[in-house]
């Protein structure tokens, strides 16, 4: 697989939900390459969720398409499942199920071959650093060791591309760093990740490329120094997103 | 397989959930013990009984005996005798089925017998609110007329004459349409009836699992895999089904051994296994569609955990499960065709006391399973509806 290899592309794709007046996307046209780290970044309803939710063939368009690795989500939806990973924003966990019992019910879901899988769940236990932890039920874990599950639980099949929503939300500082090095290191593997955040700084460190989101379109794309550069008087991706979308995040944050 | 995967993770979360298991387990084999011990010593409240009568004794006893009926207000007495329309074979049949609760038929000439057939599925204690006033309107006639006798024999003779009475034998028994006669025992009925109100309670854990996936977002990670929604469905409703069957299991077990440790006349289900297990099935079936369909349309956790009792207690209410269904006003019994628990409980007293073939559970058994393929189409469909009803709405 070539490194500027096209695997998202997505055509002018609308969303309409029902009883509201504007779409919630509204004709977004952008490709994703193979091997990006690519963040997402928009303000609270901007449309980043919705993005994704059609992207994993959990929400139809209202118009439009998306290809994933030549595969239109419109009809090939359960070809793509079987390529993507999704770490939702929610802690996506059975509580009252043992950390392993989750992993080992999530990777019989994906196929995952029965002489694998205790094995890999091994490995990102280890990973998320969670290993002495597998064994005791979900509900007791802090919020950064559900975080960590939470993502361990999504790259256990280790698909080719993954979609992150807001993966860090209340996480602690330790927890953040395992999330960060367990991220980095899935990209250098040659995965691609999609990734939204509300955290700049956050994007700035991790993204290859930002396209920042607006009421529905993405209002400008590139890699986070194109990105500062390209904007007049911005020091950082902060002063570029006040520009852009009009909001000052660091506020929000 | 992916199916086993499901079903094991649905018996992990019902396994580390207590309470559910308590709901599920406990209530409903707590509820089958305390009711059968009550309800077999205490009569259900009943309103009025549907008696037929088969009356062609003409003497002055068998006009009597068809006076005195009619005065009894819990029964509701149909006299057949010239009706060329009905048959006793026909009558009898009709008791047979559960139209009429009783048939009463007086021979025709001296000695007179009086035959009483039942429905084999009322309640025992219900046929003695029908023979205890019977033998008593027998006393009073016979001693009635003996008086008037003697009184008479008395006047013409001048002398003193002790009052006899004039023989009459009563015979009670039990209509079936097969040449078997199962003798019904109070158990043989409080037991199935009670134990379909403990398998509709699945509703609860089932109906508390979906909402939990729901809001936890755990579906939304379940449908990105590469599963199809159909297997998540159809491994729940094996799952569930399953957890139901058990829960039949034991609570015919706690009938056949720990209610005659109580002194309740026991509970037989001796060759009937295997229909009995089809009628549980299609219940669990019935009951598991109930769940997923609540689950799936109830907003949040309190609104299911509200609903699907009171929508169990409503259906037990109107099925007869708390009081017979020949027991309530006429415009409830109408309505209590339409309640799965009421095909549940007559599949059960079908093959349980009225003996019957496999046949006359099929209508029951249609109703239920299909009661529970429209209730998983609805919950399947239940985002489909609610776009539409939204736009409609919109308009």
């Amino acid at each position: 697989m070539k490194e500027n290899q096209i695997i998202i592309k997505i055509k002018n794709l609308v969303k309409r939900y029902p009883k509201t007046e504007k779409p919630a996307l509204n004709g977004i046209d952008f490709d994703v390459f193979q091997g990006e780290f690519f963040g997402l970044l928009g303000p609270n309803g901007s449309g980043k969720t919705t993005l994704i939710s059609i992207l994993c063939g959990l929400l139809h368009p209202s118009s439009g398409d998306a290809e994933i690795y030549g595969h239109s989500i419109k009809n090939k939806s359960q070809k793509i499942r079987q390529i993507i990973g999704l770490v939702p924003q929610d802690i996506a966990l059975y509580p009252t199920l043992t950390l392993r019992q989750n992993l080992h019910f999530f990777a019989k879901l994906y196929h995952i071959p029965r002489k694998v899988i205790n094995e890999r769940i091994d490995k990102y236990l280890e990973v998320a650093q969670l290993t002495d932890n597998a064994d005791q039920l979900v509900k007791g874990f802090s919020g950064g060791m559900k975080r960590r599950a939470n993502l361990i639980a999504g790259m256990l099949h280790e698909p080719k591309i993954i979609f992150l929503d807001e993966p860090t939300v209340g996480v602690d500082t330790i927890s953040r760093y395992v999330l960060f090095a367990t991220l980095k290191n899935f990209n250098k593997e040659g995965k691609t990740l999609i990734y939204t955040t509300h955290y700049l700084e956050e994007a700035q460190k991790l993204c290859s490329r930002i396209g920042i989101i607006k009421e529905g379109n993405i209002v400008t794309h590139g890699s986070p120094q194109e990105l500062v550069t390209r904007t007049e008087g911005a020091k950082d991706l902060a002063d570029v997103f006040i520009k852009v979308a009009g909001i000052d995040l660091r506020k929000e944050e | 397989m992916n199916i086993f995967s499901i079903i094991q993770k649905e018996w992990l979360l019902l396994w580390h959930d207590k309470a559910s298991l308590i709901i599920i387990f406990v209530m409903p084999m707590c509820l089958v013990l305390i009711l059968t011990i009550l309800e077999a010593s205490n009569p259900r409240d009943v309103r009025q009984l549907s008696v037929l009568l088969i009356n062609p004794n003409t003497s002055i006893l068998g006009k009597a005996i068809d006076k005195g009926l009619k005065k009894i207000d819990h029964l509701k007495i149909k006299n057949i005798t010239k009706d060329k329309k009905i048959s006793e074979k026909e009558a009898r049949t009709s008791i047979a089925e559960g139209a009429h609760q009783a048939l009463i038929i007086v021979s025709k000439k001296s000695p007179v017998k009086i035959t009483m057939i039942f429905d084999p599925a009322i309640p025992k204690a219900l046929e003695s609110t029908v023979v205890l006033p019977i033998k008593l309107l027998v006393k009073n006639v016979q001693l009635a007329i003996s008086k008037g006798t003697v009184k008479k024999i008395s006047r013409l003779t001048r002398q003193r004459i002790p009052v006899t009475n004039k023989k009459v034998t009563l015979y009670t028994t039990y209509a079936s349409q097969q040449e078997k006669l199962i003798k019904p025992k109070d158990a043989q009925q409080i037991v199935p009836a009670w134990t379909l109100f403990g398998m509709f309670l699945i509703i609860i854990p089932l109906g508390s699992i979906i909402i939990k996936e729901r809001d936890l977002g755990i579906l939304q990670r379940l449908y990105v895999t590469p599963s199809y929604k159909f297997t998540f469905l159809f491994g729940r409703v094996i799952a569930f089904g399953i957890v139901n069957l058990i829960q039949w299991a034991l609570m015919f077990a706690l009938g056949l051994y720990i209610l005659p440790l109580f002194n309740i006349t026991g509970f037989s289900i001796a060759g009937h296994l295997l229909p009995l297990f089809v009628v549980a099935s299609a219940i669990a079936f019935a009951a598991t569609g109930f769940g997923i369909l609540i689950g799936s349309w109830s907003r949040t956790f309190e609104q299911a955990t509200a609903i699907g009792p009171i929508l169990i207690v409503i259906g037990a209410a109107i099925g007869g499960i708390f009081a017979p269904v020949y027991a309530m006003p006429e415009s409830l019994r109408a309505i209590a065709e339409y309640s799965p628990l009421h095909w549940g409980q007559n599949a059960f007293l079908e093959i349980l006391v009225r003996n019957s073939d496999f046949e006359a559970i099929i209508p029951d058994l249609s109703k239920l399973i299909i009661f529970g393929a429209v209730c998983i189409s609805l919950a399947l469909l239940k985002p489909f509806i609610s776009q539409k009803f939204s736009a409609l709405l919109k308009r």
